[in-house]
């Protein structure tokens, strides 16, 4: 066994090279989010009236040209609002998905990859944590600590980490025994490193889907919560609590529902075709590695 | 008479990274009786052009362009509905995964009764008497209840033959086999080959063999095709391919292939106390049937300079062992002395000097780089961790380590799904040489590579072990390999040492049989040789661990009488060399005389 092969890899050449293209499944989405985060950075500059203004026009006037989505019941103009609520919302779901699938993910790598006690005393928590509806649990810590936008972001947060943990274990449990992490054992790495510095750069993909999915989670949840009383306070414009203020009556005057539900439901349907579209890129990653 | 004409075959597929051309213009014939080797490396488009050759289209295919007929049916032309019938029936195919082949949750013989009942109309009766035909056919035990097993419940050896004994069940005129061999042990392979050679001998059929091992094609074909990059370059006799081979890149690959009795020059063994001394380590693992001791009471020494080569089947416990030694798994007891002090059973417990000096190199060159991060970065992490080194002259060291492994500094921009198998594991290879090792621990670093990739492999281990002066501790499934790295040889079995000594006394003869049977086992890349037909019938089994007596009991095929079951045997001394076995050297020796040896041919 003397001379190899030299250089002839016996591989089979490529005939012609496919560029990196755009997908419209990523894109249409993409862009919509795009406007949503738009209107929150902007929207109040640009609304034609004050969100919290009333008889800006007559009461439960319909959509016409100086009031394109209509009034409410206290004359207020609901455009100007859906415009301005744009921004609580995004504010509270991001800053509520970026700390529970942050906690979260955290927490499910660490337990996933330290295995034995950790991992079971973990899991078992996730469990009981997992058996109470996440809206039911919402309401419980915010009927305990007190309706606020802080505390709307920690009960959400709290929420998410019990599945975000799952995830993110199920995630690291096929990487531990991996040729690069006994590497990393081997040359002196901790827990943490190994954590973070090697495993957490190749399930990131896995935990950007996780993320969006969180987020139009969110997204409902704060407009539920709303909607029932327990989320953003009056006068404040927030989407969920416009329904409800709105709600009684819907069957005189639908738009200050209707366009409030509207903006709700275009964005949790665009961050879910996101999450999709991350998953079936992450997927065509996988089949490069093969 | 021709039973399978393929002209100007051209198979295409699209790839994420552009269309590919995996079988460019092939072309050749095969007769009813002939059992043709398709001989090449990872990549070069055989499984391609097996599934062509049915006329199935894989997924994602671009192109299928030319003419396959079998029998007077033009089959890339052939409506599925027709092809379904040829399937299975005419033309049957086994697979280089029986586990993925074969369904999990179904009985075996379950599976093969479906087989004969898509193509044929028969009483249940009739479906359990073929199923009984064809274990006998692959020679499974009838009596046994193998039959009403689930795959996970045999062996690899057993499932291979399985989706054998379904493929043959039908009694195909073609049968296509797809690398049917390359995920079993050596000895599996050995009796493997043996059953289809007996097969082909009893039944009329054809046969297309693909593997990227010469010395399996040596052993079963009668007709040989090299595959390269797509295209068959060189199509010959068996004789006529390893005797006078025509095309450049045969010649390569045939020099590329190990064979047994030639051997690296001998290291420079530096006298005195060895790099590493291991003393009576056991481990053992739990399992939900019991606690299975992997590694029993070994010790090992690793005199300076010195490639130890530690082999044994699947089983052995010579993985284990080495993990233990590099920190990976704790033993339970035994002592490990290193570089003359004692060595913490836990990796984390060893100071810098220790990590920095032992180094590992690992089996599986896709998991063994992280694939998120680029060469550069796992190499300057690795030395950052080992040295304290700035940021420049990190840099200067990385590239000075990628060329060391003959790759182009370049490389530290690339990630690792960019790289081939082989240059993944020379990555792996300069990232262990970084910090100029006293001790090199590899496990099986060869054994997921192709056979040329695996010779330059080799080359670069011993370049590097001349250079540096660093010791080896070289783990393989297979005697070839490690009887040319290695300057000494440990035969490990079931968690023990059977036998060790010089390599190079292992070139006249084997003694344990156990060691015997492992040499008889590789396949030599030379159709002349016939090889010794040393056989382990049965299967490795845990069971054997806990027997009073001899361990290879059960499968030795020189059992010498009660004792064997009875008493463990004894070491015996045998110039240079130590066994353990109830039969003393000299009665060995008489025994396996009659039986040539593959070294003794040279």
């Amino acid at each position: 066994m003397t001379g190899p092969v030299a250089s002839a890899a016996g591989h089979v050449a490529l005939d012609k090279p496919e560029g990196r293209r755009w997908r419209w499944q990523m894109v249409v989405p993409a862009a919509v989010v795009a406007v949503y985060l738009l209107t929150g950075l902007v929207g109040e500059s640009v609304a034609p009236y004050s969100a919290t203004d009333f008889n800006t026009g007559p009461p439960l006037a319909p959509p016409s040209e100086t009031h394109l989505f209509g009034t409410d019941g206290f004359g207020r103009d609901v455009f100007s609002r859906v415009l301005v609520g744009a921004r609580t919302i995004l504010l509270l779901s991001l800053s509520a998905t970026l700390l529970g699938v942050g906690a979260g993910c955290a927490l499910g790598l660490v337990s996933g990859y330290r295995g034995g006690a950790v991992d079971e005393t973990v899991m078992r928590l996730v469990d009981v944590l997992l058996a109470l509806p996440g809206l039911l649990l919402a309401m419980l810590i915010l009927t305990s600590l007190g309706p606020s936008s802080l505390n709307l972001v920690l009960a959400i947060g709290f929420v998410f980490i019990p599945k975000s943990a799952r995830i993110a274990r199920s995630a690291v449990l096929p990487l531990r025994n991996a040729g690069y992490v006994e590497a990393a054992r081997l040359r002196g790495a901790g827990w943490a490193s190994i954590v973070f510095a090697e495993l957490l750069p190749i399930v990131l993909p896995q935990l950007a889907v996780e993320f969006c999915l969180r987020f139009a989670y969110a997204l409902l949840l704060i407009s539920s919560l709303g909607f029932l009383g327990f989320g953003v306070q009056p006068p404040t414009p927030d989407w969920g609590l416009m329904i409800s203020e709105a709600r009684n009556y819907v069957t005189i005057a639908p738009w200050p529902v209707l366009f409030p539900a509207l903006a709700i439901g275009l964005l949790v349907v665009a961050v879910n075709a996101l999450a999709d579209a991350l998953t079936s890129s992450g997927e065509r990653r996988v089949e490069q590695y093969l | 008479m021709t039973l399978l004409d393929v002209a100007h075959l051209n198979v295409g597929y699209a790839s994420a990274r552009g269309s590919i051309r995996a079988v460019r213009d092939v072309s050749f014939s095969l007769d009813r009786d002939e059992v043709l080797g398709v001989v090449g490396e990872s990549g070069s488009g055989k499984s391609t052009l097996a599934h062509a050759l049915m006329g199935y289209r894989m997924r994602g295919t671009s192109m299928l362009e030319g003419n396959v007929t079998f029998d007077g049916i033009p089959l890339l032309r052939c409506p599925a509905q027709e092809l379904r019938k040829i399937w299975g029936r005419r033309i049957a195919m086994v697979h280089q995964n029986p586990l993925a082949s074969l369904t999990p949750t179904m009985r075996v013989g379950e599976q093969i009764a479906e087989t004969i009942r898509q193509h044929r109309n028969v009483t249940a009766a009739e479906a359990q008497s073929a199923v009984a035909a064809s274990l006998r056919a692959v020679e499974l035990p009838e009596g046994s209840d193998i039959a009403r097993r689930y795959p996970h419940q045999l062996s690899g050896g057993q499932r291979q033959r399985i989706t054998i004994a379904i493929a043959l069940s039908l009694e195909p005129d073609l049968m296509i086999l797809d690398e049917p061999t390359t995920n079993l042990d050596a000895t599996t392979e050995a009796v493997i080959l043996d059953l289809l050679e007996d097969i082909r001998s009893r039944i009329r059929m054809a046969m297309v063999y693909i593997s990227h091992n010469l010395g399996v094609i040596a052993r079963v074909a009668t007709r040989v095709a090299v595959m390269h990059a797509g295209e068959i370059v060189e199509t010959g006799t068996v004789s006529q391919i390893f005797t006078a081979p025509a095309h450049s890149y045969t010649r390569a690959l045939l020099k590329s292939l190990p064979r047994p009795g030639i051997a690296k020059p001998k290291a420079r063994v530096i006298a005195g106390e060895p790099v590493l001394a291991a003393a009576s380590i056991r481990k053992s693992f739990g399992r939900r049937t019991g606690t299975v001791r992997a590694v029993c009471g070994v010790s090992l020494q690793v005199p300076r300079g010195a490639v130890v080569g530690l082999v044994g089947e699947s089983g052995s416990g010579k993985s284990t062992l080495l993990r233990c030694i590099a920190g990976l798994e704790r033993p339970e007891s035994g002592t490990i002395r290193y570089l003359g002090s004692d060595l913490p059973a836990s990796v984390a417990e060893r100071g810098a000097h220790v990590l920095r000096t032992m180094q590992m190199v690992f089996q599986d060159p896709e998991s063994t780089l992280n694939p998120s991060l680029a060469i550069g970065t796992t190499l300057r992490r690795h030395l950052i961790a080992l040295k304290a080194t700035d940021g420049a002259a990190a840099r200067l060291a990385v590239d000075e380590a990628l060329r060391r492994v003959r790759l182009d500094p370049a490389y530290r921009a690339r990630l690792p799904r960019e790289l081939s198998g082989g240059e993944k594991q020379r990555v792996a290879i300069a990232r262990a040489f970084l910090s100029a090792p006293e001790l090199l621990l590899c496990d099986e670093p060869l054994s997921s590579l192709d056979v040329s990739v695996q010779a330059a492999i080799c080359r670069l281990l011993l370049d590097l072990q001349r250079d540096y002066g660093t010791s080896y501790v070289f783990v393989s499934h297979d005697l070839a390999i490690v009887r040319y790295m290695s300057d000494r040889i440990v035969v490990m079995y079931l968690g023990e040492v059977v036998e060790e000594g010089e390599a190079g006394s292992f070139d006249r003869h084997p003694l344990h049989p156990y060691t015997e049977a492992l040499f008889s086992a590789t396949p030599i890349p030379d159709p002349a040789a016939a090889n010794a037909r040393v056989r382990l019938k049965s299967q490795i089994s845990d069971a054997d661990r806990e027997r009073p007596g001899c361990i290879f009991n059960a499968r030795c095929h020189r059992r010498k009488g009660a004792e064997c079951a009875e008493i463990a045997p004894p070491w015996r001394d045998a110039g240079g060399r130590r066994y353990r076995c109830h039969w003393p050297p000299s009665e060995l020796a008489d025994q396996q005389g009659n039986v040539a040896h593959p070294a003794a041919r040279g």
